[in-house]
């Protein structure tokens, strides 16, 4: 059961991780939710489950949007860590703290600051790009984890240049670690469940062919 | 927060340097502002500690942070 009041509220609260609203939209859709969470309860559900999911989906939304508000510097100090690439413990901190970031705010660390720096996304987007040739199989292993979140989550920086980031995986394809290849065929099957009507797939078969050989690889492996 | 943050230098077990992390994170909510602050300082600086254990540790109170900053706000 889906009340329209919910779908908006819903809607507006997903634009606003997306930042595509000003400061005054998000306000006025935590006010909506304050509205939701009283007027809306248990009893208005036929299945606890789909409750229990739209509540949550509702407040990690919201809750991350303003969290991230209130600390606006861990996105510059985290972006500049992951610029010493160099320094692999560090680089190896930050990029597990990312990792952990964008599992509870989607791609809300990446866009926070967009009206103030342009291109912060995209900076961070090449940062994690940059990261998938790093020697280090578990800077490699983790970068892809980040990835796949950003590709689950929708991130606008992902969409423009997805093309970028699948040539860029794609080059994994010949790595030997069998970590690599697990997390890669995971990161490409996002790709696939997100993009699959997206015209990479118009312009031919490559796209296919990285993931039949990244499987066969891993079926090698596993035998 | 200091053995977390120094505890590697004067051989602090890994274990202890977490527990003691966590200790700090839960009891986040009972921190004014100022010690708060400190907290968000140590945490960043626990992201470039050489045990992975206390890495991650650093990232789980980046997160707790934000989350729970979020919480009090929304």
């Amino acid at each position: 059961m889906l009340l329209d009041e919910e779908v908006s509220v819903l809607c507006n609260a997903m634009r606003c991780r997306r930042g595509q609203r000003d400061v005054n939209s998000i306000n006025k859709n935590i006010s909506a939710a304050r509205t939701y969470n009283t007027d809306y309860n248990y009893s208005d559900y036929d299945d606890a489950s789909e409750f229990i999911h739209k509540r949550r989906l509702l407040s990690v939304v919201l809750v991350s949007h303003t969290g991230l508000r209130s600390w606006p510097a861990v996105q510059m100090a985290l972006l500049t860590n992951l610029k010493q690439i160099k320094n692999l413990v560090l680089t190896a901190g930050t990029l597990g703290a990312l990792h952990k970031l964008v599992e509870d705010t989607g791609d809300g660390i990446l866009t926070m600051n967009k009206g103030e720096e342009k291109g912060i996304d995209e900076q961070f987007l090449k940062a994690l790009l940059t990261y998938l040739t790093h020697p280090n199989v578990e800077c490699r292993v983790m970068a892809m984890r980040v990835l796949y979140i950003l590709i689950e989550a929708d991130a606008s920086c992902i969409m423009v240049h997805l093309e970028h980031v699948v040539k860029s995986l794609a080059r994994l394809c010949a790595d030997q670690n069998v970590k690599v290849q697990t997390h890669l065929v995971e990161t490409l099957s996002g790709v696939v469940n997100v993009f699959f009507y997206h015209e990479i797939f118009k312009r031919g078969n490559t796209f296919a062919s990285i993931c039949r050989y990244s499987t066969t690889v891993c079926w090698v492996r596993a035998e | 927060m200091a053995v977390v943050l120094h505890g590697g230098r004067h051989n602090v077990d890994v274990t202890v340097r977490q527990s003691a992390g966590l200790l700090v994170k839960n009891n986040l909510r009972n921190y004014n502002q100022a010690q708060t602050e400190t907290v968000k300082k140590f945490a960043l600086a626990l992201l470039h500690d050489s045990h992975h254990i206390v890495r991650n540790l650093g990232g789980t109170i980046i997160a707790y942070v934000i989350r729970r900053r979020g919480e009090r706000i929304v």
